[in-house]
Order: structure tokens, then C-alpha cells, then sequence
């Protein structure tokens, strides 16, 4: 068992979550307006669109979102991509994450991790609640391990040309009916940011 | 059997292939300045790439970004397909996925031959790589040989992003060249991938 085993059920019941949705999660936090650096990064998308494999859609799409925070706020943040998140291995809280964004500056060890974000297979958004969720449960007890308590973990499920946000407050786990298309690219970046505070 | 299972040496054995090496086999070629847009990518993300020290970040934060260049530079002579699926000739292990692949075609939507060049991502050991590129660059020269494309020479490459090695497939003769390019010489990597199609 590791994170990506699980599915939305199977996680919401091995862990005793409540699930409850809103109708726009993020509806008070302000757009931040993209850099021309990612404007140009985000014209290459449709390669991505074209190739039509994760790998590629990781590469051009969702990555990019990650290192302009890295490449403006690198005093506040730091990003990791597929690293091996190991908190509790009976449980199956183990394996790689896709993204994992911290509140640390620093990208060389993984501290204060505050969202999980997961690519989704094959387009299909729905398919990576699962994942992303068991992520941000690990991420809530690798904070606690270490004495930081996160009140909030945040979530993100993406497509490259979609995403969906989550939070886990606790044990419950609310799941955003917004989803943000990759042209609200200073919205998602606003969101993803927000995170952070 | 699949391209990531051999080594350099079944490579040569299972298809009988000349293995020679050369001193400096792109000295010709003549760097071409990266764009603003790649060498602000590039200033912030090798150290980032360096940092996680995963395979997975070393190709979104490095790999991808220069191929990309290079795709938007000439659209007319290349596209680029990451993690493609090339299974040229499965019965002969020349089957699965493919780091990075570049066609001499504008049809992004799809493999089309002639196929050119087969970049394989390391997270370390560049020598480790040549096994798993060279079989990926016979796996190219198949699939050129019975889709029509013309035959000619398959590049390879083996690349940690930082470091990038290259070698060159023509009929049976595999050379691999000595000279490795750290990414603080992008001018002279995009300038051998712009010689590779043509550009």
C-alpha cells in the first residue's frame, strides 16, 4: 500500500475523514498576475496538449506554476518533485509525490510541507483524490512528528489543463466544486501562493 | 525485455552493432545563443533541479526546458514527445517508453519518422545511461526503417541535465563521443541539437 493505491473511499474511511465540499474555496484571495517568464512558459502548453502523455503535461504545465513561486518568492518557499515521502509505512502513508510545496526556503531537505499536489492519470481528474489525499494526511503527520502543528494542509489535483483544490482541516477534508482552468493562470498562482501565508 | 533493461554491452551483442568512440565528434558545431526566456528558466532552476536531486526534477527543470527551446525555435523542423511509447520491435526488447524523443517533423500530435534523436535522463551516472539510450536509438532506426522514413544518422543522448553526453547511430556503427557539455554551455548543446535537424 502506498499513496497512490488509495482511492477518495478508501481514504476518506482508513483515516476517519468527514468530506464536504464548497462552492468556491478560494473565492476571497486575489489573483497574482503571472511574470512574463511563465506567460512565455505557458505558451508552450499546447506541445503538452499534443503529446498528451503526464510526463509531458508535469514538464510544461504544472511544474512551471511551482518554480515561478520558487523563482519569486524563493525567500518563503521552496517546492519538491518526485521525492520518496516516507511518514508512516504501516498505514501506507509512503511512496513518491509529485509535488510537494513547503513553507521552508529550503529545497534541499523537505521541512514544513503545507500541499500535496498530484498529477492526474490519463485526464481524469477524479482519479487523483485518492493520492492526493492519503499525500496531505502524511503531510499533516510529518508536521506533527516534528512538533509544527499545520492547522490547514492544502491539496491540488491536476490535469495541466485543469485543477482542483482540497483542504484537510483536521479530520475534515473539503474538496473545492471550482475548478480552475490553466488560462486563470494568475488565479491558480494566487491560490498556490495563498498556501503559503 | 524493454529499452530500460539493457546494458551497452547487449545492446551491441543482441544487434550486433560496432561500438568506437570519438574525441570530440560535434566540434563543428556552432553554438546558438539561448533565449532570455531559457536563461532566466535555467538561472533559477538547475540549482532547484540540483537541490531535490530527483530524476523527475532534473527533466521538468532542465531537460524539458531546452528541448522546448529548440521546438519553438524551429517548429518546422522538429516536434518533441516526452515519455512517448515507441515500440518499435517488441519480440527484440525494443519496446516502452521513452525519456525525450525528437522527430524530424512538424506533426506534433504524433511519432512520425524519421525519428532523430533519443535523450535518455539520468539522476547521477551519466555512463549508466548508454545501455537504455542506445537501445532506444535502434529502437528510432527500426521504426524510420519500416515507416518509409529516410535512413540516416539516430542521435542519442544521455543527460542528469546537467551534464550532457552524445552519441550517433549510422547503419550498424555506434559512436560515442568523449566530450561532455555541462548545461553552463547551453549555447553549444542547443547548437548541436540545431545541427541535429538541420535547423
Amino acid at each position: 500500500m502506498a499513496y497512490c493505491d488509495f482511492t477518495l473511499e478508501s481514504v476518506t474511511t482508513t483515516f476517519g475523514l468527514s468530506i464536504g465540499d464548497a462552492a468556491d474555496l478560494f473565492a476571497s484571495v486575489e489573483e497574482l498576475a503571472p511574470s512574463n517568464w511563465l506567460a512565455r512558459t505557458l505558451e508552450a502548453a499546447h506541445l503538452a496538449r499534443a503529446m498528451n502523455t503526464e510526463k509531458a503535461r508535469s514538464e510544461l504545465m504544472i511544474a512551471p506554476f511551482f518554480t515561478e513561486l520558487w523563482l519569486r518568492f524563493r525567500d518563503q518557499c521552496s517546492f519538491f518533485s518526485g521525492i520518496d515521502f516516507t511518514v508512516d509505512a504501516a498505514r501506507g502513508l509512503k511512496g513518491f509525490c509529485d509535488f510537494i510545496l513547503s513553507r521552508s526556503p529550503t529545497p534541499y531537505v523537505l521541512s514544513a510541507p503545507v500541499a500535496m499536489i498530484t498529477e492526474s492519470k490519463n485526464s481524469d481528474l477524479p482519479s487523483g483524490y485518492g493520492q492526493c489525499v492519503a499525500g496531505m494526511i502524511g503531510a499533516k503527520i510529518f508536521n506533527e512528528q516534528r512538533g509544527s502543528v499545520t492547522p490547514v494542509v492544502f491539496g491540488a489535483v491536476s490535469t495541466g489543463d485543469l485543477w482542483a483544490f482540497l483542504s484537510l482541516n483536521g479530520t475534515s477534508l473539503t474538496l473545492d466544486r471550482r475548478l480552475y482552468d490553466i488560462h486563470e493562470s494568475g488565479k491558480i498562482l494566487g491560490v498556490l501562493y495563498s498556501m503559503l501565508a | 525485455m524493454a529499452y530500460s533493461d539493457f546494458t551497452l554491452d547487449q545492446v551491441r551483442t543482441t544487434f550486433g552493432l560496432r561500438v568506437s568512440e570519438h574525441s570530440d565528434l560535434f566540434a563543428s558545431a556552432a553554438e546558438l545563443t539561448p533565449s532570455p526566456w531559457l536563461v532566466t528558466y535555467l538561472n533559477g532552476s538547475v540549482p532547484l533541479a540540483r537541490a531535490m536531486n530527483t530524476g523527475k526534477a532534473r527533466s521538468e527543470l532542465i531537460i524539458a526546458p531546452v528541448l522546448t527551446e529548440l521546438r519553438l525555435r524551429f517548429p518546422e523542423l522538429c516536434s518533441l514527445f516526452s515519455g512517448a511509447e515507441l515500440n518499435a520491435d517488441p519480440e527484440r526488447g525494443l519496446r516502452g517508453y521513452c525519456d525525450f524523443i525528437i522527430a524530424k517533423s512538424a506533426v506534433q500530435h504524433l511519432l512520425e519518422a524519421p525519428l532523430l534523436l533519443v535523450a535518455g535522463a539520468k539522476n547521477s551516472d551519466l555512463a549508466t545511461g548508454y545501455g537504455q539510450c542506445a537501445a532506444g536509438m535502434m529502437g528510432a532506426q527500426y521504426f524510420n526503417e519500416t515507416r518509409g522514413g529516410l535512413p540516416g544518422a539516430i542521435f542519442g543522448a544521455v543527460t542528469t541535465g546537467e551534464n550532457w553526453a552524445f552519441a550517433k547511430l549510422e547503419a550498424t556503427s555506434l559512436v560515442l563521443d568523449m566530450q561532455a557539455y555541462p548545461i553552463n554551455r547551453v549555447g553549444k548543446i542547443l547548437g548541436i541539437l540545431r545541427d541535429m535537424i538541420g535547423g
